[in-house]
Parts: structure tokens; C-alpha cells; sequence
């Protein structure tokens, strides 16, 4: 695998390249005394200070590392940290692998620092080392390798940190349905006594609205928590639209009776669809919900148009409109238009990622005297 | 007036439950191990049996499994509770009659319960039964 390619590479100075090509010859002939002396120190200064930790994981890439080190010695190619190059790959699974051996960052750099003693050792006994530009050219070498180890080690913890943090959100919200839904039907019953209703009704409301949001909060961090895990799962089916319309709109059409908002749904039942069905609905839900929330007078209207490879659901509101900046922003999390309105600020990225995940598409149009008009687009069977 | 039987690790939930659907004349008994729910299901072949997906001893899973398994309560309808945001989909595909997602109110436990009771047969929307037989 080692192929002396100094010639042909780069240099145009032979005398330059020579003492190079010799110290990679030497690290490749001495490669497993290098790691053996490496692995002795490692146990000794470091690793008796971590958990322990068997010499296989601690040799793990390091013969590999040496290996493209000649490599790269040999090479005249600039030395960048977090390169594409061969060594800075292996450099970087090594951080990874520390990661989950449970190495600081400082244990991680004496790792390399240790084993720069020992390539310097083996160069002087071999007597490869005879000025200082080879030696310079092994030390940017491990420099930049050190430099690579790091920015990988440390993406690697942040990222571990943050399923765990996903994980602890999700446990939490998690539990906390428990005593919520206790407490939803304790207050429940209290509603069922009149004269307590009557005697209360003012702190019933209180501990109504304080549940809801409770619940809405609870709901929002679950589902935010999964958009960022991806776990939304796709299992989409032949159907028809007719399965999915009535429970999308029926929440919103009471809603709307109670707000005094014109609400005219328009489809054709037997349109053929290929979509899951849960995610589908529950983000025209979503979608149709948000256009009667934020429209106090007027209407919203809901038509559903047959296209050859694809079924288009239009939702028409009459909202205050919205700012070009709101529209480009409005699919994102936590993103709200009104933060006037009660809401998670999360129905509408969780409608783009429940129809994106099944190949159809949403959008939004507003004009400037107000009014929004949503799409969403839903796949059909492929005939 | 039906006899249900309701099993969850939540002393509070039971207790509140219990309350709530005896106001409407049911009668419940309430037990907090999934085992010895079973063991009282099989004698007292209840009307209706609510579970809940997630308990230590014994989950709803293997609870309705056991259940189903039974000469006894193989027909006993059942309503499954769970915090679990995919419960719905896992206890509808496990043979339950009903699911109801945690937290919910007065109206959603009691609609859900007489739903079962009423109208059994009807119970899993399609879209499962589809999915299901996708798999």
C-alpha cells in the first residue's frame, strides 16, 4: 500500500525530499516498536487516569495513523489541519473512538504529544534526522493531526451531548403526562359539582388555562424533540382523500361555528392518494387549524384540486397577511407570526416535515391586503 | 351501568378514574400490577378492561396479549392508555378496541369508554387495518 511516490508527487528538490522518504521508510520499518513504546507511555501517563481501558482500544488506529504518516512524509502536499488527506481521517476516528472511551481533550492531545517523543526517539536512533526541515515537516505533521483530533473530538462530544440532552427532554415530557392527566381529571370532576362551579367558577378557568398550557407546552417540546431526532416514521398507504378530510377539518369547523367564521370545505371524496395517513392529516390539520385561529371575521375555505400525478389542497384564510420576511421563516420552528396568539410555534414545521417525509410539498402565498393562501401537495398511487 | 376493570401503575390516575366513571354509574375495580389484573379478569370477566401501555410489572402489550390468549376475556373489549406518542398505532395493531393518549379530560375518557362499550365492532379506523396488513 506504501508506494514511494516523493518523486513523482511534488518535489522538485531531491536533496529536500531524501531525508523525508528516509524517516517514512523508518517509521514503517520500526511501526510496531514505535507502537509498543507509544502504548507503554499511554498506559502509564494516561490511561491509568481514565476508566480503564483495554491496550486493543488504546492501540486502536494508531499502526494505521503511522502507516499514512509515511505517507504523507513522502508526499511534498501542505499540511492543513482537518484536510481531506488520508492521515487526517484516520486522526479524526481516532477522536471519535476517545470519545466513547471516555478521553478529555487533554488526554487526547498527550496521546499525540507522546507520540511525537517516541517518532523522535526512533528518528535519532535510525539517524534519519540529520537537520531541521524533515523534523520540522514530522512536527506540522502531528501538529496538524492534533489540531484535526480535537475539532473532531470535540464535534463528537457536543453531538453525544445533545442526544442525551434529546433524551432527558424526552423522559421528562414523557412523565410529566402522567401527573398532567391526573390532574386534568381531578380538576374534571370539580367541574361536575354545581355548586362548587358556582361558588369557583372563576378559579376553575384558572386551573383550566394553566392544564392547557401545560399540555400545549408538554405536546410542543415531544414534538419538537422528535423533529429534531427525525424520527418521523412514513408509512404511506393506497387511500382515498375522503379517509383524511372530515377528521383534518373537524376541529377547525367547530371552532370556526364558535368564532362566527364562514368555513366551506370542497372536495372530491374518491381522489386516489399514496400517503400515510396519520401524518397527512394530522398536518392538514395543523395547516386548516392555524388559518381559523388567525382569522377573526371573513372566511376559510378549504378546495382540493386534481392534478395528473399529484392532489393539491388549497386552504384560503383571511388573516392579516403576511410580511415577506414571516413567509420565508413561517415553515421553521418556533417561528410565530402572531405572538399574540396561544401555540407552540411548531404546527406548521411539523406539517413540512410530516408532508415532505412522503414526497409531497407545502407553501404558503400572502397578498398584501391580507389573506393567506397555504398549499399542500399530496402524491398519488403511481400507476 | 358496566363492570370495568382498570389496571395502571398510577395510584392518583386509578383512584381519579375510578371516581369519575363511578359518578356515572360504572363499576370499576382498580389494580396497579398487570398480573394480578389478569388473574381478577379471568374470574370476574369484567364488561370492559382499560390498560395502560407502559407499567413496570407486567406492559400493556404483554397484558393484552395474555388477555387474548384467554378463553375467558378473549372477547373483552379494551381500552389502552398511554403516554407514548406512537401508542396508538402499537396498541390498535396489538388488538386493542381503543386508544387514548395521555393527558386527557373527562369527556375524552368518557367518550372513549362508552364507545367501546356501544360500538365495538367499528373501533379501528382502516387506515390500520391497512398498515397492518401492509407489514
Amino acid at each position: 500500500m506504501v508506494e514511494p511516490n516523493g518523486e513523482t508527487t511534488s518535489v522538485q528538490d531531491d536533496a529536500d525530499s531524501r531525508p523525508r522518504v528516509l524517516l517514512a521508510e523508518s517509521i514503517e520499518r520500526r511501526l510496531h516498536d514505535i507502537e509498543s513504546r507509544w502504548l507503554e507511555r499511554v498506559e502509564q501517563e494516561i490511561a491509568s487516569s481514565a476508566r480503564k481501558v483495554s491496550a486493543t482500544d488504546l492501540r486502536d488506529a494508531v499502526a494505521e495513523y503511522l502507516r499514512r504518516l509515511a505517507q504523507a512524509l513522502r508526499g511534498g502536499e501542505p499540511i492543513e489541519s482537518g484536510g481531506a488527506s488520508a492521515w487526517a481521517d484516520v486522526a479524526r476516528e481516532h477522536a471519535v473512538a476517545r470519545v466513547r472511551l471516555g478521553f478529555d481533550v487533554d488526554q487526547l492531545i498527550r496521546e499525540f504529544i507522546l507520540l511525537r517523543r517516541v517518532l523522535f526517539e526512533v528518528a535519532r536512533e535510525e539517524r534519519v534526522i540529520t537537520d531541521g526541515m524533515q523534523s520540522e515537516r514530522l512536527a506540522d505533521l502531528i501538529d496538524a493531526a492534533i489540531a484535526t483530533a480535537v475539532k473532531s473530538y470535540t464535534e463528537s462530544r457536543d453531538h453525544a451531548a445533545r442526544r442525551v440532552q434529546a433524551e432527558h427532554i424526552g423522559f421528562l415530557t414523557h412523565e410529566l403526562r402522567n401527573p398532567l392527566a391526573t390532574a386534568t381529571l381531578a380538576a374534571g370532576r370539580l367541574h361536575r359539582k354545581p355548586e362548587l362551579v358556582a361558588a369557583e367558577s372563576e378559579t376553575l378557568s384558572m386551573l383550566d388555562r394553566s392544564l392547557t398550557r401545560l399540555r400545549e407546552h408538554i405536546d410542543g417540546m415531544l414534538m419538537s424533540q422528535r423533529l429534531d431526532a427525525r424520527e418521523m416514521e412514513c408509512r404511506p398507504i393506497d387511500t382515498r382523500l375522503g379517509a383524511i378530510m372530515a377528521d383534518a377539518t373537524k376541529a377547525a369547523e367547530l371552532e370556526a361555528s364558535q368564532k362566527g367564521i364562514d368555513f366551506r370545505v370542497r372536495y372530491d371524496p374518491d381522489v386516489e392518494l399514496h400517503i400515510d395517513p396519520g401524518l397527512t392529516t394530522s398536518a392538514l390539520q395543523n395547516v386548516v387549524d392555524n388559518a381559523v385561529k388567525f382569522t377573526d371575521r371573513g372566511r376559510v375555505e378549504v378546495m382540493a384540486d386534481n392534478v395528473v400525478d399529484k392532489a393539491v389542497i388549497h386552504v384560503y384564510d383571511n388573516c392579516d397577511g403576511l410580511s415577506g420576511e414571516e413567509i420565508k421563516t413561517i415553515f421553521e420552528p418556533f417561528k410565530r407570526a402572531h405572538p399574540g396568539k396561544a401555540g407552540t410555534g411548531l404546527g406548521l414545521a411539523i406539517a413540512r416535515r410530516a408532508l415532505e417525509a412522503q414526497g409531497g410539498e407545502i407553501g404558503v402565498e400572502s397578498g398584501a391586503g391580507g389573506g393567506c393562501h397555504f398549499w399542500l401537495t399530496l402524491p398519488k398511487p403511481p400507476h | 351501568m358496566a363492570r370495568i376493570l382498570m389496571v395502571n401503575d398510577e395510584i392518583d390516575l386509578l383512584t381519579v378514574c375510578q371516581s369519575l366513571l363511578s359518578d356515572i354509574g360504572h363499576e370499576v375495580d382498580i389494580f396497579t400490577s398487570g398480573r394480578d389484573a389478569l388473574e381478577h379478569a379471568r374470574r370476574a370477566k369484567p364488561d370492559l378492561i382499560i390498560v395502560d401501555w407502559v407499567m413496570p410489572d407486567t406492559d400493556g402489550s404483554t397484558v393484552l396479549a395474555r388477555l387474548k390468549g384467554h378463553p375467558a376475556t378473549k372477547d373483552t373489549p379494551v381500552l389502552a392508555i398511554s403516554a407514548l406518542a406512537d401508542g396508538a398505532m402499537r396498541a390498535e395493531l396489538a388488538g386493542a378496541d381503543r386508544f387514548l393518549a395521555k393527558p386527557f379530560d373527562v369527556d375524552e375518557l368518557v367518550s372513549a369508554v362508552n364507545h367501546v362499550l356501544n360500538r365495538r365492532s367499528h373501533a379501528i379506523p382502516d387506515s390500520y387495518r391497512e398498515a397492518a396488513s401492509d407489514d
